[in-house]
C-alpha cells in the first residue's frame, strides 16, 4: 500500500473523532513534556554535582604524584617546567592552577582548627569556585602575596576577623614543623558551606618560602567540554610522566556515583510515565479499530492485504504519537526556556549543598536527551498499536460484512 | 384511600427501583466492553501500584537513611547545653553529666544514652601535628548503641583508660600505627592548656573523608580530667526505638531535663539528611501527579468513547422519559466500578509485592553497579526494606477516586445537553 | 470482448458447512455452478438459503469445506488470506448493500483507492476515476464525502469503483436493499446498460423481484441446494 495514501487514510481518520484525539495526543503531549523537564532538572542537578566536585580545586583532570592522596604533604611535591602547556591544546582548556597544599593546623588566639593550607596563583583560579565567591576585605593579589584568605565558617569557629593575624602550622619539606603568622586579607562566603571549613590560601610563593621548597602539590586542568577528556588525560601522562593523572571521577567516587546513578533514574521515570500513557493509547486504539470493523472489513473484501490494515493502525498510533511527542517537545521548550535562568530551591539550600550543588540551579536540556525520548515514545507508539492491529487482522472481511 | 395509599407505594418502588437498576445497567454496560474497562482499571492499578509501591520504597530508603546517618554517632535526639549547637566550645558543657544521662535513659522509648565531651585539639606525634575533633565517650555505652565503634579497621576500639581510636587518614598523616603514642592537645575549659597522652589502640575507616581524617575518639574519663571538665559533658547523644517516633518522645525526656539543657532532634541536628528527604519527596511527588495525570485522561477518553457510542441508546432513555442526571448517575457508578476494580488490583500487587520483600530486603547492589558504589561510598545500606504504609495504601487510590470521578463527569455534561431527537438520529 | 462461451466461474459439488450455536450450520450442500463471459446471474431464494454464501466463496471472501472453485481460471480453494486479497483486488469488482464506500475519502478518493492498490500510476489513476465517474454521471459529485452523498448516489459510486478496474466479474450481494424503488431501477438500469454494452459479467445476489427482471438468467437455491435455473 503506497506511503502517500496511508497516511492519507490514517491522518482523515484520527480527524473523525477529534475530541478523543486531542485528549489522547495531550495526553503524549504532557506524559512527553513532563518526561523532558523532569529530565532537564535531573541533568541540571547532574550537571551542578559534576560543577561543584570540580569546582572545589579538583578541575577535571588533576596530575599528582603518587601517594599524595593517601598521605598528602609538601614530600609528595613535583617541579612543572616553564610553558608546559604548549602541549595541550587550547581548545580543549578553558584553564589550569598550580598550587601548594599541605594540610595544616591553623591557630587564632582563642580556637585551633585543622585545615588544608593551599598556596595559589590567584590569577589561575578562576578555574576554581575561588573564582567566583564574594570577599569581605580583599582578595590575594598575587602568588607572593603574603597574606591569607580564609571561609566564613573557619573565621566564625576561629573568633578572627579581617585584618588579625593568624598563626599556621605545617610540615616543611625537611620533614620539620614550620610555624609562620600570617595577615588576613580577605573572608570569603562559598556557596557550599564545606568549603568555607576546608580551606585556607595564601600566595604559591609566599607557601613554597615557608616550606623551603619549588615544588608544587597539584596542577589541577579544567576542561572546555567533557568530552576532551580521555584525549587531555592521555597528553598530559606524557607531560608528567611518572605522575598520576586522575579525572575527577576517580578524586571524588561519590559524587561520581551519584552523578551515574542520575542516568539510570531518567531512564526509570521514562518507562513509569509512558507505561502510564500505554493505557489510554492502546484503549482509543482499540475503539478505533473496532468502530471500523466494517470498513475495514469492506478494505478487506475490496482486496486491502492484511498487512496494509495492520500498516493503517500503526500509521494511525504514529502519526498520534508523532504529533504528540512534537507538542510535547515545544512545551518542554518553552517551560524550559522561561527556567532557563535558573530555578530558586534556596528553600531546599542546605539539602542541595550535602549533594554539591548550589541554591539556584539551572535546569540543563540536552539533544541527545530529547532524541532518546522522542525515539522512544515513537518506537511506543508503534509497540502499542501491535494488539490492535492484531484485532483488526483478526477481523475476517466476511464477518466484518455480516454485522 | 387505599388506592391512593397503595399508589404511593408503588411510586416509592418506583423511585427506589432504580437505583439498584442503575448499579446493575451500569456494571453490564462495563461488561459490554471488558476490554476498556480492563485498559481503564489496568491505568488505575498500575498508577496506584507504582505510586504505593514507590512510596513504600521510599519510606525504606528514608529510614535506612535516616538509621545510617542517625546510627552513626548523632542519634535521635540530643542533650546540649542551650549554645553548644551553633558555638561549640569546651566551655559550653553541661554540668552532672550522670545524673542527666541516667534521667534520660530511665525515659519510655528511650533505647540507650551516650554521653560525650568534644573539644578540637592539635595532635602530633614528633615532629608532626594535625587538628582534629576529639570525642570523649563512654566505650562500652558507645559501642553498644553507635556504629562508628564497630567500623575498626585494626586494633580495639578504647580498651584501655589511656586508649586512641583514630581515623585512618588521621593515622595515615601522622604516620602512626597502633601501640604508638600521641599527644593531643587544646585548650581547657578555664582556657590553660590540656594535653592528653594517648596510646593508638584501634584505627576506623568509614569511607567518609571528613571523619577518617579528622575524628579521634578517647575515654570520657581522660578527656574530663584533661579538660578540666569534672563531671560536665557536651552531649548526651539519645538513641530511641524509632527515629520516626522522636516527635512523640521528645516531650517527655523534655518535661525530665533540669534548665541550662537543650533537646535537639536529629531534623536539627542533620538538616542535610531532612532536605535531602524533603528534596527527594518533592521530585517523586512531581513524577507521581504527572502519572495520576496522564492515567486520569486515559479514564477521561476511555469514557468520552463509551458516551459516543451509546449516544443512541441513551437518546432513547431520554425519550422514555429517563433524567439526564439519571444517566450521569449510571455513568457514575461506572466509574466507580472501574476505579474499585482498578485500586483492588493495584493494592492487592502492590501488598504482594511490598509484604515478601519488607520481610526479605531488596539487595540494591544487584541492581546497580553506580547505586552499589554511591551506598558503600556514603556507607547507606545496600538492602533496603520497603516499608507499607497506610499513607502508601490510602493515598494514591484516593488520588484516583477523585480523577476518576472527574474523568467520568466531563464526557457526562455531555448527556445534559444531549436532545434526545438529536441523539435518536445519529448514525455513524 | 471475451470470448462469449468462456467460463468466469466454475463451482463444482461446493458445500460450506458454519459451527452453529448448537448444531452445525449446511449453507450449501454440494452446489454445481457456471457463470459464462457476458451474463448477468442473479442468485434468488430466501433467507438462508445459501445464496449469500455462493456470492461471498466466489468473491474470494470465504472459502469451501469440500469441492472446488474456480474463477478465471484460478482454483479458489487453495489460495492463503493474501492471495485471496490479490484475487478480489484484480479480478472482482463488489458492490455491497451498504457501508459501500470510506467514509473519510472523497467520492474521486474512493474510486482512485482501488487503483492505488493496484499501483496504478497518479495521473492515469486520475483520468480513469474521472472517466468512470463521468461515464455514471457522477462527475459533478467527485469531490463529495459518503456522507454528503444520497444512498443513491453512494451505490452509483461504488459500482464505478467497481468497475473502474475492469474485472472480470462484478459482484453485488442486495445492492437494492437500502434504496427506494426509483433509485433502484436507476441503479439496476445503469447495471444493463454496463452489462450490455461493455459487456460487464455480473453476478447478484438479491430476492427484490425487481432486480429479475433485468438479469440474463436466474438460479434459485433452496436449503443449501440450487432447485431451478432459468433464463436465456
Amino acid at each position: 500500500m503506497p506511503l502517500g495514501l496511508l497516511i492519507q487514510l490514517s491522518w482523515r481518520n484520527i480527524w473523525r473523532h477529534g475530541r478523543r484525539n486531542a485528549i489522547l495526543l495531550s495526553a503524549i503531549a504532557v506524559a512527553v513534556a513532563g518526561v523532558v523537564l523532569l529530565n532537564t532538572l535531573l541533568r541540571g542537578m547532574q550537571a551542578e554535582m559534576q560543577n561543584t566536585v570540580i569546582d572545589s580545586l579538583n578541575g577535571h583532570v588533576k596530575v599528582l604524584k603518587p601517594g599524595y592522596r593517601a598521605d598528602p604533604g609538601i614530600q609528595r611535591g613535583f617541579e612543572i617546567a616553564q610553558g608546559w602547556d604548549a602541549a595541550l591544546p587550547a581548545e580543549a582548556i578553558a584553564g589550569w592552577a598550580a598550587r601548594v597544599r599541605v594540610p595544616a593546623v591553623i591557630m587564632s588566639e582563642r580556637e585551633t582548627r585543622g585545615i588544608q593550607l593551599v598556596g595559589i596563583d590567584p590569577a589561575h583560579e578562576d578555574i576554581s569556585f575561588l573564582g567566583r565567591v564574594s570577599f569581605t576585605g580583599e582578595a590575594l593579589s598575587g602568588p607572593e602575596d603574603r597574606r591569607v584568605i580564609i571561609g566564613g565558617e573557619l573565621a566564625e569557629q576561629l573568633e578572627t576577623a579581617v585584618g588579625r593575624r593568624l598563626v599556621l602550622v605545617t610540615q616543611g619539606a625537611d620533614g620539620r614543623n614550620r610555624e609562620a603568622g600570617y595577615r588576613i586579607a580577605g573572608i570569603f562566603e562559598a556557596e557550599a558551606g564545606g568549603l568555607e571549613k576546608a580551606f585556607v590560601f595564601t600566595g604559591a610563593d609566599t607557601l613554597q618560602d615557608m616550606l623551603d621548597t619549588l615544588v608544587v602539590t597539584e596542577v589541577s586542568i579544567r576542561l572546555a567540554d567533557d568530552v576532551f577528556e580521555t584525549s587531555i588525560i592521555d597528553r598530559l601522562l606524557g607531560v608528567f610522566s611518572g605522575l598520576d593523572v586522575l579525572s575527577w571521577k576517580e578524586l571524588e567516587p561519590q559524587a561520581a556515583s551519584m552523578v551515574a546513578f542520575a542516568d539510570n533514574a531518567i531512564f526509570i521515570y521514562f518507562l513509569v510515565i509512558m507505561g502510564a500513557l500505554v493505557f489510554g493509547l492502546v484503549n482509543t486504539l482499540v475503539t478505533a479499530v473496532m468502530e471500523r470493523v466494517r470498513e475495514l472489513g469492506m478494505l478487506r473484501a475490496l482486496g486491502m492485504r492484511p498487512r496494509s490494515v495492520v500498516a493503517q493502525v500503526v500509521m494511525e498510533s504514529s502519526l498520534i504519537m508523532f504529533v504528540g511527542v512534537a507538542v510535547g517537545v515545544v512545551i518542554a521548550a518553552g517551560a524550559f526556556s522561561l527556567m532557563a535562568d535558573g530555578i530558586d530551591l534556596s528553600a531546599f539550600n542546605e539539602s542541595l549543598a550535602t549533594f554539591g550543588m548550589r541554591p539556584t540551579f539551572v535546569p540543563v536540556l540536552r539533544v541527545d536527551d530529547v532524541i532518546l525520548v522522542v525515539a522512544m515514545s515513537l518506537l511506543l507508539g508503534i509497540v502499542a498499536s501491535f494488539y490492535p492491529a492484531r484485532r483488526a487482522v483478526q477481523q475476517k472481511p466476511l464477518d466484518a460484512l455480516r454485522r | 384511600m387505599t388506592s391512593a395509599l397503595a399508589l404511593r407505594r408503588h411510586e416509592a418502588e418506583i423511585a427506589s427501583a432504580p437505583r439498584w437498576m442503575f448499579a446493575r445497567v451500569a456494571w453490564r454496560n462495563l461488561g459490554r466492553r471488558k476490554l476498556r474497562t480492563w485498559l481503564s482499571a489496568g491505568a488505575i492499578a498500575f498508577a496506584v501500584l507504582l505510586v504505593s509501591v514507590f512510596m513504600a520504597l521510599q519510606s525504606g530508603i528514608y529510614g535506612g537513611w535516616i538509621e545510617t546517618a542517625t546510627g552513626l554517632t548523632s542519634g535521635h535526639l540530643q542533650l546540649q547545653h542551650p549554645d553548644y549547637l551553633e558555638d561549640p566550645k569546651v566551655a559550653n558543657a553541661m554540668p552532672h553529666g550522670t545524673e542527666l544521662a541516667r534521667i534520660v535513659a530511665a525515659v519510655p522509648g528511650v533505647v540507650g544514652v551516650a554521653p560525650r565531651v568534644e573539644a578540637f585539639a592539635l595532635v602530633s606525634v614528633g615532629e608532626r601535628s594535625y587538628g582534629a575533633l576529639v570525642m570523649g565517650v563512654d566505650a562500652e555505652r558507645e559501642a553498644a548503641l553507635f556504629t562508628l565503634p564497630h567500623q575498626l579497621d585494626e586494633g580495639e576500639y578504647l580498651p584501655r583508660s589511656d586508649s586512641a581510636y583514630i581515623g585512618a587518614a588521621l593515622a595515615t598523616n601522622l604516620g602512626v600505627q597502633l601501640g604508638d603514642e600521641i599527644v593531643a592537645i587544646g585548650s581547657s575549659r578555664e582556657g590553660g592548656v590540656a594535653a592528653l597522652v594517648l596510646t593508638v589502640d584501634g584505627i576506623f575507616k568509614t569511607g567518609t573523608a571528613d571523619l577518617d581524617r579528622n575524628v579521634m575518639q578517647a575515654r570520657l574519663a581522660a578527656m574530663q580530667a584533661a579538660f578540666q571538665l569534672g563531671d560536665a559533658v557536651h552531649r548526651v547523644a539519645v538513641k530511641t526505638t524509632d527515629a520516626n517516633r522522636v516527635a512523640e518522645y521528645a516531650p517527655r525526656i523534655a518535661a525530665l531535663l533540669p534548665t541550662g539543657v537543650r533537646l535537639v532532634d536529629w531534623n536539627t541536628l542533620l538538616p542535610e539528611l531532612e532536605q535531602s528527604i524533603e528534596l527527594d519527596r518533592i521530585i517523586a511527588l512531581m513524577m507521581y501527579w504527572l502519572l495520576m495525570i496522564l492515567v486520569a485522561l486515559a479514564v477521561v477518553n476511555a469514557f468520552i468513547m463509551t458516551v459516543f457510542e451509546r449516544t443512541r441508546e441513551f437518546g432513547m432513555l431520554l425519550a422514555i422519559g429517563m433524567r439526564p442526571n439519571a444517566i450521569v448517575g449510571v455513568l457514575t457508578i461506572e466509574a466507580v466500578c472501574v476505579w474499585a476494580l482498578g485500586a483492588a488490583v493495584g493494592i492487592v500487587l502492590c501488598v504482594a509485592v511490598v509484604v515478601p520483600l519488607s520481610h526479605v530486603g531488596i539487595d540494591v547492589a544487584s541492581f546497580d553497579e553506580n547505586f552499589k558504589g554511591m551506598a558503600e561510598e556514603m556507607m547507606l545500606p545496600t538492602r533496603m526494606f520497603p516499608a507499607l504504609s497506610a499513607d502508601a495504601v490510602v493515598q494514591a487510590p484516593l488520588a484516583m477516586l477523585a480523577g476518576t470521578l472527574l474523568a467520568a463527569w466531563i464526557p457526562a455534561l455531555r448527556v445534559r445537553r444531549m436532545r434526545p431527537v438529536d441523539a435518536l438520529r445519529e448514525e455513524e | 470482448m471475451t470470448d462469449m462461451t468462456e467460463r468466469v466461474v466454475e463451482c463444482r459439488d461446493v458445500a460450506r458447512t458454519y459451527a452453529g450455536d448448537a448444531v452445525p450450520v449446511h449453507a450449501l450442500r454440494g452446489v454445481d455452478f457456471e457463470l459464462l463471459s457476458g451474463e448477468w446471474v442473479s442468485l434468488a431464494g430466501p433467507s438462508g438459503s445459501g445464496k449469500s454464501t455462493l456470492l461471498h466463496l466466489i468473491g474470494g471472501l470465504d472459502q469451501p469445506n469440500t469441492g472446488s472453485v474456480i474463477v478465471d481460471g484460478i482454483e479458489v480453494t487453495q489460495l492463503s488470506e493474501a492471495d485471496l486479497s490479490d484475487l478480489r483486488l484484480r479480478k472482482i469488482g463488489f458492490v455491497f448493500q451498504a457501508y459501500n464506500l470510506i467514509p473519510v475519502l472523497s467520492a474521486l478518493e474512493n474510486v482512485e483507492f482501488i487503483m492505488q492498490l493496484q499501483g496504478v500510476a497518479t495521473t492515469e489513476r486520475r483520468e480513469r476515476a474521472l472517466a468512470a465517474l463521468d461515464s455514471l454521471g457522477l462527475a459533478e459529485l467527485a469531490g463529495r464525502r459518503p456522507g454528503e452523498m444520497s444512498g443513491g448516489q453512494q451505490q452509483r459510486v461504488a459500482i464505478a469503483r467497481a468497475i473502474v478496474t475492469n474485472p472480470v466479474l462484478l459482484l453485488a450481494d442486495e445492492p437494492s436493499a437500502n434504496l427506494d424503488t426509483a433509485t433502484t431501477k436507476e441503479l439496476l438500469d445503469l447495471l444493463q446498460t454496463l452489462n450490455r454494452e461493455r459487456g460487464v459479467t455480473i453476478l447478484t445476489a438479491t430476492h427484490d423481484p425487481m432486480v429479475m427482471g433485468y438479469t440474463t438468467r436466474q438460479v434459485h437455491l433452496r436449503d443449501g441446494s440450487v432447485v431451478a435455473s432459468e433464463g436465456a
